[in-house]
Parts: C-alpha cells; structure tokens; sequence
C-alpha cells in the first residue's frame, strides 16, 4: 500500500527513541524538529518505507538519516559496530556525495568531540572518481555509510569483495528521486536495488528525498517496487512562494529586438541589484553564456561577481563557481539545469527565470532554489521575451501559485538499460528464466515486462541474430533456451561489464563558431558533415549559415532574418508539457469568450495577478487572432496558406511538444503516403507545420480531415521515423547502451565519431535482417514513449473522433498571428516517402532539374 | 536504364564494369571480413555481407556471363592472420566464383596476406591487368595507363531536395580516361562525391585526374546520371 503518513509525531515522542547523546546534541543545535523529520523520522526508526519531499532548507538530510545514525550510535557506544555497510546512499550527482559527507561527518565530530565513544562510524564516498586505494580500503574495512551514485552502485553490485559487505544493509535512501524517475539512469537504478535486495534475509528499508514533484504515488513506486509498502510525507505546501511574471517591455510584438535586448539586460541588471544574490534560469546552455557575457559587458561593476554554470564546463570551473556561490562571493549566478538539483549554493533570494520553464514542476524546482531557511518565501520572477511565452507563463505562474504540477511519466520496459543488468546478473551467477524475471519484474518500471521480450534479449546477449547459426557471433552471455537457463560467458565479461555499464550517452560534439571566432554551441558531427555552404540552419534559437568546416569545429556567420534552409533535428529546447498544455488550451477558451463578452482586462488583473499593462498584451495578442479563430481546448484550428514557393499547413494542436511530435509526424507520413512527395515539419509547444514546395498537389479540406484519424497512430508513427536521422542518433546511444557497441573493449576506447560510424552502420544491418531486434525495439519505444508522447497523441485524436474537439480549417493569404513563430522556426525534420524507388526518382528529377536551371 | 556503354566500357547498376569485347567483368572492393574486424573493435554486428556479395556476384555472372571476373583489390578487409572464420568466409567466396568462371585477384591495400588465401585456392594475383588500351588497377598508387579502371575510392553522392530529404547512392565515375567503380561491399563508406573537394579524394589516381567533369552513374533501381562532379557541387 502507499499511502500518504498523516501523523507528526511530537518532539518528545521523536527525542524518546534517540540515544541521549544525539538529543542533547541536536536539542542545543537545533531545539525544534522540522515538519518532514516529524512525519519521517519514526516511520523510519519502525521500518516503514518512505518518500519524503519537501523544500531546500527543511532539514530532509536529517529526516532521512536521524533513524540510522541513532541506531548506528548505540551499536557505536556498546562496541558492537560490524564490518558492513549499514546504509546506502546513492545520488545522481558526485556534487552532492561530497555535500552529504560534510554534512554527515561534521555533527559526528561534535557529537564524538563531546562525548567519549567507543567506536567510530565509518562514512565512505565511492564514485568514478574515487581512487583505487580508497576503494580497496573500502574492501577492507567497509564504511558503515557508503555514499555512491547509481553507476557505481551497479559496479560494486559486480565487485564480489565489497557487494559481500552489502548483504546486510539496513537501510537504501535514495536522493534527488526526481531527476532519476523519469530517465534511464532511474531506470538502471530500479534494477540495481531489486538485484542488491534479492536474496537478502532481511529487507532494507527504503527512503526517497524529492523536490516537489507529481505523481507521488508513482515516485514512491518507482522508489520502493513492486509489492512494497510506503509513506509519503509532503510538506512543499509549508513554502511560501512569490511568483511574478514580467515583461521587460510593453509591447512584445513591436519593440525593435535591439531596444528588446537592451530592456532585458536592464531589468535583469535592475533584479540583481535590488538583491543579495540572484540565480537566472535560462533553458539553453548557449543561453547562459549570452547573458553572462551581455551583464558582463555592459555593467561593469558586475564584472568579477557573476558566473556561468552549466554542464558544458568543465568540473573545476563548476565547483569553483559553487564554492564562491556559497561564500557570498558572488553576485549572480546564470545556469541552465546543472544547478536544478540540490547542490548546497549557499544562500539565494532571488531566482529569475528566462523564458518559460515549459512546466509547474520544473518552474517549482527551480524557484524552489532560493529562500534557503524553510520560512522564507522562494521568490521567482518569470521573464518573458515574446506573447506565446508570456500566455504560457502567465497561466504557468497561477498553477504553481496553486501547486497543481504536471506530472511525469516513468519510462518503462527499455530494453537496453536491461540488457546491462542481465549481464551484470549473469556475471553473479547461473539464472533460470523464471527466477531472473521475478528479481527484474520486482522493479516498478518492469513490473509488466513480457517475457518473450526478455526471450529475444537473452537471444541477443547470447550473439545470435534472427536464431541464424550462421549470424551467430562472440555472446557475452550464454543461452540455453530449452532449459530456460543463462549465465556469463568467457572471463571478458566483466570488464565488458565495468567499462561500459551506465545510461548517459557520450555527446558528439561539433562546436560552432562565427568567423569572428565566438562560440555558439555544438552540433552533432552527422548533422555538420550534412551542412553544404549557404545552408542556413538553427542552433539555439538563432539562425546562422553554414560557412566553412574545419576539423572538429564549423564556422557561421549570424543570419537573423533568414529562414532556415536545412532541418536541425536536435533541439536543446526544453518541451511545453502535455498538463500545462491543456490548461493554456482552457485559458484560450476563456479569452475567447471574454473577447465577445468583454472584460478581459479586468479579468486578467483579478484572476492573474498581473498589471494592467501585460494584461493589455495578452488582450491585444487574443484580439487579432480572434479575426482569424482562435485554438483552445475544444477547437484544433487548421491554418493553410503559401508563403515565399512554399506552401504550409499550419496545425494548432495545444497537446504539449511531446505529443506535437508525434502528431505531426503521423501526419506528414499519412500525407507523404496519399500524395508521394517528401515534407518538411515545424514543430513548436503550440502545433506544427508541414511544409512542402507549391509546386507539388494542394490538399482539400476533406484530406486535411482525413488526417485525424486515431486507427494506427503508433504504426504511422513507426514508418515515419524510419528514415530519420533522430532514429540513427538515437540507436546509437541506445546501441552502446544495450552493450552492442563498446565504447571502452580490450583496452581501447573508441571515440564518439567512431561510435557514430559503427552505430550508423550496425543500424542498417539490424534494419534489415530484423526489424523487431531489442536495440532497435528499444530505440522506437525511447522516441515514441519518452522523447514523444504517443499515448498523449491518442488521446487528443480520439477527442477529436468523438467530436469534443471540432475542426476548423482557414484558407487564409497571411498566417495568423499565433502561426509566426511556427512559421519562423524553419524547419525540425523531413518525413520522407516511405517508398524508395519514388523516393529516388523524384530526388533525381528535382537534382537535373536543379542543373538545368543553375 | 540499366547499363549504358561508352568506348568499349559497359557500367551497369551490377556494381560491375564489363568489357564486351575481352568478356572480362570487373569489381572492386567486397572487403569480406570487415565484421570480423568490427567485432573485434568491440562492436556486434552480424555476418552480413557474404550473402549479399554472393548475390550481387551471382547476378553479374548471369547478366554478363564472363570469361574473366576481375576483382580489382581489397578483395578482403584488413585483417590478422588468425582470424579463422573470415578466411573460410574468404575461401568460400573465391570457391564460389570460380564454380561459375575464371576469377582474377589485383591486389588493392587492404590485401595483406592475400597471396596466402589466394594460393589455397589456386587463383592467381597481380598488381595490374593490361587489356587492350585498358588498364585494370585498384588505384592506391598511380599508374600510366591510356584507359583507367580503378576501385578504391568508393564513391557515392547524396541528393537533397527543396524540403531537405536526403539519400545516398553509390556511384561510377567516368570520363574518356578513367572508369571509377564504386564498392561492391554494402557496408564499406567512402568519398561523397557531392561534397568532397579535391583534397579530400583518396586515389592519387583522381588527384590528378579533372574531377570536375567526371560524369556521375548513381545505383539506385537502374542506373541514374546526374551529370558531372562540378556541377552536383555547385549545387
């Protein structure tokens, strides 16, 4: 069962159970307990399972360790400490490993400082980084707190000399569950547990820490498995949050992008100034760099006391910015996602947004950064930069002042993460079938994993390709389907294992930079080798063109107003949610109905908490799409016009990017099938356009509804991927994932480009001879479940059936004004004709065509 | 169009050039074992190529039905001397050809120990094969010769169309000169010939050939001219 706890427990029933040394330690430290160590400390110390989230600055750490160091005390007094690991904790972050050692060994010192006690508690940390010293001491005499991450807790799981230390552990808290629940890294974990726990005499008792984060329900499952009980304690609603949206100009639409800049870098200058140290969120790393540079460069007395954070820099950079973060050194800080999660950065009264966060939870995250102490309000100020952010942000900010969060989804099934643990599984020791499923069902995100599915990957492990003996190759696990029975195959595996294990994929990188030598951002080196000169393309929300390669780095020149000749399939934009989407889709409606009735302002002001001024934009943003129609929640509009040789049809289906993805590309294959000619796809959070040149059939009304048909969405989705490059980009991480390309083998580490060629051509082959092959499974699943929204897609298309949701179509001569900015974004992709000869026989004419005319 | 003639030269979409009046069909570049090696890098890719080099050979061998089948180098892909299973895959091939007619090896620069698996067999190996005013070489080191026919280079082109599709096909090369075939391995990637500059082409054979205006024969479903090399790049 999981239910939320509702009891908090008193201070005396909490200091009752804690050995004296600790009360009195904590009494003069701290006098009170806070709300989550109330609901959490006893619920542990009886040995509930439990999901804790609360803000920064609520005393999680302790609420999750309090239990265990009391009992780990006692044993410490009496002498009684055992060579074991007593408690695990694992994070995804190394940062925070370090953060969570100080915080534990500095109340020791004081505690042993005062108090003569027998033994001492060991706390070990063990990451990549840790040496080979450190780790064979932690063999020898095993830390009774081990602080790890999820890769090297599914190493140690391997290392028979230390996971013997693990048999008996007490209790697994795992942090940040959020940034882990919803990706392959969670995932990977999940399995890790169930195998650290199958067999185990005595179950651990499971904690998870959270930010603030939707469904609980289904964290707290993916926290505990299948078959487990837990409590959840959440107390995010004791913050107090004050959340602004503003905009650095009156009027969005017409204030030239030059006066447009200068007003952003004022009000940020103004912002950083009125407070002590501010945090900005951009949604790009590329991003962060352009503001750190513009306040830099235009105030000087910032110069020196603000910095740039984000994943692309190097690690002595980042913690050399955190550490003067949290000595007040700093003025501002601007980062993209890396400073998300709950590294200590000292204090923080101000936490500016750039651009919406696209949704609830992540705004909440994120404002959640500042007001370090539990009473202090987190304030956060969105900044909204053109009129579909500022809808989004303004109906974003009254959801999370009303704390209704989005909510995430668990990947589930993925077959490469689990083909990492089957070999980790087999390293151990002889499998039957049946009894590994039991062990890998146990886990949330498997609990449904069909066994033929799990068949096919064994087969996979085991080398063979399509049961061909002649396919067969070297397996790095053996097989026995009769017997259902596998295990480890050759002494190379392990290593194989060691080398290997782990979710994120290498990253590629092109870097971009404009001839006057300023960097830009990276792209994939597929997409850069595809760049011919001229070729304008996007990269961080800006257009440039192509002018020159060079080794690993391209040269462009900016091209502001052009518009993009090549699709960039990559996107760094973070996707509007499916939640936010539909209530933005609400919003619409009701603007649309104010707009007859009148009173929109007024409304805005009420219900909004917004000035006069910004409810004005909104109004006048609504007024002139209403001369075209305007899209909301029960009405998908349907835009057609032509515009410089091309012709567009522009779909306004609100259903968050992730599901816009999917529908679009279902569309354009159903269109690039009935009428043979390859398209083009815009995809933005609020619909999409498909795009092909006027020359080529002009579809009527009737075909455009034709479209909305809910029968065979997943197929369609399938065929139109099938050409594409993000399929190809994609296996590749999910091939070396699935341990089908190795990136460190007998010694040698193959390099990203190297992986990128093998993938490419792994992929035609496994295309060919089987098409239901796990690594390409997987690679279809991971586009059309967790990069897409599939079963979002359906749901909207059934509405549509049922007739919830009416269409309209617009022959217009303009696009209306919530088409612009899919209109300016160019191009995401092509969908190809699923036919090659056709397919080949018109590129060739249009090539001799093309000659002829040049 | 599936094969078109110029100046006693056939080039087919077979993969192959056919001399009509020696009866000698020439390919170039199967690199058999190529997964083998790649399975030693650390990747797993199945056997794949066998199969489809058989077929293509077949096809050749029916269509043409030459005395003489010449492959014009890297008849194997690089590999160690104890690579057991890419040497019967090896043997095999050349046992096949040889059931249907005479097989001749030229040795290209991925043909370490060739000699070796070429004796086994009973088929003989040279450098180059003169024939009329043709020479047959693969074209890693340069050699005079009026007419030219060289492997090596692999080439392809890949097409873009106004909404930015993109497919790539393999290709000949040809001018009065000189005959470039492209690979016969379905795996082996090599110059496209869309982009390339000059520098970047791996024959020193072509770096002093006018790459400009050799004329472009893709391998789709038939054959496919798209005029020459200077004119696709200025596209």
């Amino acid at each position: 069962m999981i239910k939320f706890a509702t009891r908090a427990y008193s201070d005396d029933e909490i200091y009752s159970i804690l050995t004296p040394e600790i009360r009195e330690w904590f009494r003069g430290k701290y006098k009170k307990f806070t709300p989550p160590q109330r609901y959490a400390i006893m619920e542990i110390h009886n040995g509930n399972n439990i999901l804790i989230s609360s803000p920064t600055g609520s005393g999680k750490t302790f609420a999750a360790f309090m239990a265990a160091i009391n009992e780990l005390l006692m044993l410490a007094k009496k002498g009684e400490l055992e060579d074991k690991i007593y408690v695990l904790y694992v994070s995804p972050l190394k940062a925070l490993n370090n953060d969570i050692e100080r915080n534990l060994k500095e109340p020791l010192k004081e505690i042993y400082g005062k108090y003569k006690i027998k033994e001492k508690i060991r706390i070990g940390v063990r990451t990549g980084d840790t040496t080979q010293q450190e780790r064979q001491r932690q063999t020898r005499k095993p830390p009774h707190i081990l602080i790890t991450t999820p890769e090297s807790l599914s190493i140690i799981l391997n290392a028979p000399s230390i996971s013997r230390k693990l048999k008996e552990i007490k209790w697994i808290i795992v942090d940040e569950i959020h940034a882990l629940a919803d990706n392959k890294r969670g995932l990977h974990l999940s399995l890790s547990l169930e195998r650290l726990v199958y067999n185990m005499e005595k179950e651990p008792i499971r904690i998870g820490l959270s930010a603030t984060i939707a469904p609980m329900k289904e964290i707290a499952k993916f926290l505990v498995g299948v078959g487990r009980d837990c409590k959840i304690v959440d107390v995010n609603f004791l913050k107090q949050i004050d959340l602004k949206v503003v905009s650095p100009v009156n009027d969005l639409i017409y204030t030239p992008a030059s006066e447009l800049s200068n007003a952003l870098y004022n009000l940020l200058y103004k912002l950083i100034r009125e407070h002590r140290t501010t945090l900005i969120f951009t949604n790009t790393r590329s991003a962060t760099e352009r503001v750190v540079f513009h306040l830099k460069s235009r105030f000087k007395d910032l110069d020196g006391k603000i910095e740039a954070h984000h994943g692309s820099l190097s690690r002595e950079v980042r913690l050399s910015v955190e550490e003067r973060l949290k000595k007040g050194e700093l003025k501002c800080v601007v980062s993209s996602t890396s400073l998300e999660l709950g590294i200590d950065i000292g204090y923080i009264d101000l936490v500016i947004l750039l651009g919406s966060p696209k949704s609830v939870t992540r705004a909440l995250q994120r404002i959640g950064r500042s007001g370090h102490f539990l009473h202090e309000v987190s304030k956060g100020r969105i900044v909204v930069l053109d009129r579909d952010d500022l809808i989004e942000c303004v109906v974003l900010a009254r959801e999370a002042l009303n704390g209704r969060l989005d909510r995430v989804t668990i990947p589930k099934n993925a077959l490469d993460v689990l083909a990492q643990h089957v070999v980790g599984m087999a390293i151990e020791k002889k499998w039957k079938v049946t009894e590994a499923l039991k062990v890998i069902r146990k886990a949330y995100p498997y609990k449904n994993l069909p066994k033929r599915d799990f068949i096919k990957l064994l087969h996979y492990l085991a080398g063979e390709y399509e049961e061909l003996e002649d396919r067969k190759i070297y397996g790095k696990i053996w097989f026995d389907a009769k017997d259902e029975m596998f295990g480890r195959r050759g002494k190379m595996v392990r290593p194989i294992y060691y080398l290997n294990v782990g979710t994120i994929p290498d990253e590629v990188a092109v870097r971009v930079y404009t001839l006057a030598n300023r960097y830009v951002g990276k792209v994939e080196e597929p997409f850069a080798e595809r760049l011919k000169k001229g070729d304008i393309f996007v990269l961080a929300g800006n257009t440039y063109e192509f002018i020159k390669s060079k080794g690993m780095k391209i040269y462009v020149e900016p091209r502001p107003d052009m518009t993009p000749t090549i699709p960039s399939w990559f996107s760094e934009q973070l996707p509007l949610s499916f939640d936010l989407a539909m209530q933005i889709g609400k919003f619409r409606r009701k603007m649309e109905e104010l707009i007859k009735k009148g009173g929109v302002v007024g409304y805005l002001i009420k219900n909004y908490g917004i000035d006069e001024k910004t409810a004005m934009a909104i109004y006048s943003y609504f007024e002139e799409q209403s001369h075209f129609s305007i899209p909301n929640d029960r009405r998908v509009v349907v835009e057609v016009f032509e515009k410089e040789g091309y012709r567009y049809i522009i779909f306004h289906t609100l259903v968050g990017r992730r599901a816009n993805d999917a529908l679009a590309r279902i569309f354009a294959y159903r269109i690039t099938k009935k009428f043979k000619f390859n398209v083009r796809l815009a995809i933005t959070d609020n619909g999409f356009a498909i795009i092909y040149p006027w020359w080529k059939d002009g579809i009527d009304d009737k075909s455009i509804k034709a479209l909305f048909n809910a029968n065979k969405m997943e197929e369609d989705l399938k065929k139109a991927l099938a050409n594409t490059e993000i399929l190809k980009r994609r296996f590749r991480h999910v091939a070396t994932r699935s341990l089908m390309i190795l990136k460190n083998y007998l010694g040698h580490e193959m390099s990203v480009s190297r992986q990128q060629k093998n993938a490419s051509m792994l992929f035609k082959v496994v295309n060919e001879i089987d098409p239901d092959f796990p690594a390409l499974k997987e690679t279809y699943r991971e586009i059309m479940e967790d990069s897409m929204d599939i079963k979002n897609a359906k749901k909207y298309m059934k509405k549509i059936e049922e007739g919830k949701i009416k269409i309209e179509i617009l022959r217009t001569t303009l696009p209306s004004p919530f088409s612009f900015n899919i209109v300016a974004i160019g191009a995401t992709d092509v969908v190809l004709m699923e036919d090659r000869k056709e397919l080949i026989k018109e590129l060739h004419k249009e090539v001799m065509r093309m000659i002829k005319n040049a | 169009m599936h094969e078109i003639e110029k100046d006693g030269i056939v080039i087919s979409d077979t993969y192959a050039a056919y001399l009509p009046e020696h009866g000698i069909a020439v390919v170039s570049d199967l690199h058999i074992g190529y997964e083998g090696v790649l399975q030693r890098e650390g990747v797993m890719i199945p056997k794949y190529q066998k199969k489809i080099l058989m077929e293509r050979l077949e096809k050749i061998i029916e269509k043409f039905e030459p005395e003489l089948l010449i492959i014009n180098g890297d008849f194997k892909h690089e590999f160690g001397k104890n690579l057991r299973q890419e040497w019967n895959e090896a043997m095999e091939l050349l046992e096949f050809i040889k059931n249907k007619t005479n097989v001749l090896l030229v040795r290209g620069n991925h043909d370490n120990f060739l000699k070796t698996i070429a004796s086994k067999a009973d088929v003989r190996v040279v450098e180059h094969y003169k024939v009329g005013d043709i020479t047959i070489f693969h074209g890693h080191k340069d050699m005079k010769g009026k007419k030219k026919i060289i492997g090596h280079e692999h080439p392809s082109i890949s097409l873009r169309d106004a909404v930015g599709a993109m497919v790539k096909l393999p290709c000949f090369l040809i001018s009065d000169s000189i005959t470039v075939l492209p690979a016969l391995s379905p795996l082996a990637s090599g110059t496209d010939v869309s982009t390339a500059d000059k520098e970047e082409y791996l024959s020193p054979v072509l770096k002093k050939e006018d790459i400009e205006n050799l004329e472009i024969y893709a391998i789709a479903d038939g054959l496919l001219f798209f005029s020459t090399v200077g004119k696709i790049r200025r596209l």
